[in-house]
């Protein structure tokens, strides 16, 4: 098939977008293919972070500890919004909740990094309807390691949210 | 030469036998069919002038009758919409959509209505999406998947650039190149959200700059056709998406990226002779606004510490005036 020559800007017009799509289909998914890192082993806890039930929450000595809050003028913060402490399986991808008690008899690794190398990070995904998109997100976690990148599935959209995350720390058993 | 002269002239070749009575009256006849000839012709080209000038104030009388129309559904469908169930929502808007581009498809057939085809392909190309959008909305469809963007902006995108080469019609390639874009952004999204890699999240500049690109070369594919207004939003667009993107890749100190830094004023030369190449005033304007930009970015980067702030201010007004002056130039040369 021979190309009229002045198709040719048209033709190289509509090539970019497609090659460009290619590109990036090809950094993502390449390195993946060379490189590769072993799936994390390491659970950690997390608990949902606006709440208002009348504890200061911290990790003590390796466990999850709480002190109550004292206000001066009788204002009472408890009970208001409970605290909701989970441990997620880096393997099975559930979700389980456990009592304050249960949570503080359990030892945490309170490093960003885990012993594996693996830290949670905030989604990059974009959101949004063309043209209005948003590439930062913070509705989407992952945990990450070099080239390797797993979507978390927590607990509900609600414990998703940016400002209702806080990660306590990693479970020193692997799983 | 003057009457009296060419009189004496023809008696004394006459005299002479060289000039014949016939040969004087051919060229008397000739000199009038000109003069008529001519008048002709200045009448069609007034009466062509006046006929194209109709043709375009029908075409805009026919897309802001078609932008009110729509304006006028879309506050009825407004007042109503608590009122209606689930049939009737997707009916009044996709349905509403598809029937105005059946209407597009059959006017397009009748020449003698001029632009009331492409108004009516206008109206479907908004209120198609929409509808779409409100039906799978009633379905309890996420609109914003990327799966869901990808089938909408995908189909659309297939639909009118299909149309636009059957049809061949200004509006159809505006929006084939609408709903291109779309699609192009939700594809990308999807690779990148599915990603087991986190990229880097300058890739957004990276796919700004390179559709820029595509609609320099779209826009140049078109340049010699009458679809002149759809070629300079493309070459606008375009040189802002291209070099605004790569501006930002640069960075700033210091955090900035060198290889963008240097690559960067070649590039911009580059748009300056392309803007010559393809004599488009839009890109040479634009182009010369991003050099002033750089060169006004990396002085205010690099030097501002060493000259301090007032004579930095002094020298970027400087380099504004400069550029100018050398727009101005290469217009004048290359008569852009």
């Amino acid at each position: 098939m021979k190309i009229k020559k002045e198709n040719i800007p048209l033709i190289i017009g509509l090539s970019i977008p497609v090659v460009m799509v290619v590109v990036i289909a090809g950094a993502i998914y390449l390195p993946s293919l060379f490189i590769h890192v072993d799936p994390p082993k390491y659970s950690f806890m997390y608990m949902s972070n606006n709440t208002y039930d009348g504890y200061r929450y911290m990790v003590k000595d390796s466990h999850l500890a709480r002190e109550e809050i004292k206000t001066k003028n009788n204002y009472s913060y408890s009970n208001t919004r409970t605290a909701h402490i989970f441990i997620y399986n880096v393997k099975t991808h559930e979700n389980k909740e456990l009592s304050f008690d249960e949570a503080s008899a359990i030892p945490l690794n309170t490093h960003i990094v885990s012993e594996d190398g693996f830290k949670i990070e905030n989604g990059h995904r974009s959101y949004g309807i063309f043209p209005f998109y948003s590439r930062s997100n913070y509705y989407t976690r992952y945990i990450t390691k070099e080239h390797y990148s797993e979507k978390l599935k927590l607990t509900s959209s609600n414990t998703n949210y940016y400002y209702n995350f806080r990660s306590l720390g990693w479970l020193t058993k692997a799983e | 030469m003057n009457k009296d002269d060419l009189l004496n002239g023809i008696k004394s070749l006459a005299a002479s036998g060289q000039l014949q009575r016939d040969e004087i009256i051919a060229a008397f006849d000739a000199g009038r069919n000109e003069i008529s000839l001519g008048t002709a012709n200045d009448v069609k080209t007034t009466a062509e002038e006046q006929t194209t000038t109709m043709s375009r104030y029908s075409g805009i009388l026919y897309y802001i009758g078609g932008g009110i129309v729509l304006l006028g559904l879309v506050f009825f469908i407004g007042q109503l919409w608590a009122d209606f169930n689930t049939f009737m929502r997707i009916f009044i808007t996709l349905g509403s959509g598809l029937a105005a581009y059946v209407m597009g498809v059959l006017f397009n057939r009748e020449h003698r209505l001029g632009s009331a085809g492409p108004a009516f392909f206008m109206i479907s190309a908004l209120l198609v999406p929409t509808g779409i959008f409100i039906s799978l909305d009633e379905f309890h469809v996420h609109l914003n998947d990327d799966k869901i963007q990808n089938l909408v902006s995908g189909l659309l995108f297939v639909t009118y650039l299909v149309s636009y080469i059957t049809f061949k019609r200004f509006v159809l390639l505006f929006f084939s190149c609408f709903f291109g874009t779309w699609f192009y952004f939700a594809l990308s999204s999807l690779i990148l959200n599915n990603a087991t890699y986190l990229p880097d999240w300058r890739i957004g500049y990276y796919l700004f700059a390179a559709l820029g690109l595509s609609y320099l070369f779209i826009g140049y594919a078109y340049e010699k056709t009458d679809k002149q207004g759809l070629v300079k939003l493309l070459y606008l667009l375009g040189i802002n998406f291209f070099l605004g993107s790569l501006l930002a890749l640069t960075g700033w100190k210091p955090s900035q990226d060198v290889f963008w830094e240097l690559l960067y004023p070649a590039i911009v030369f580059g748009g300056l002779y392309v803007s010559a190449i393809i004599h488009s005033r839009i890109v040479l304007g634009f182009t010369a606004m991003y050099l002033a930009a750089y060169i006004i970015k990396i002085t205010v980067e690099y030097f501002s510490d060493g000259l301090g702030w007032p004579l930095t201010l002094i020298l970027c007004g400087f380099i504004l005036m400069g550029m100018g002056f050398v727009t101005i130039q290469l217009k004048r040369k290359y008569e852009i």
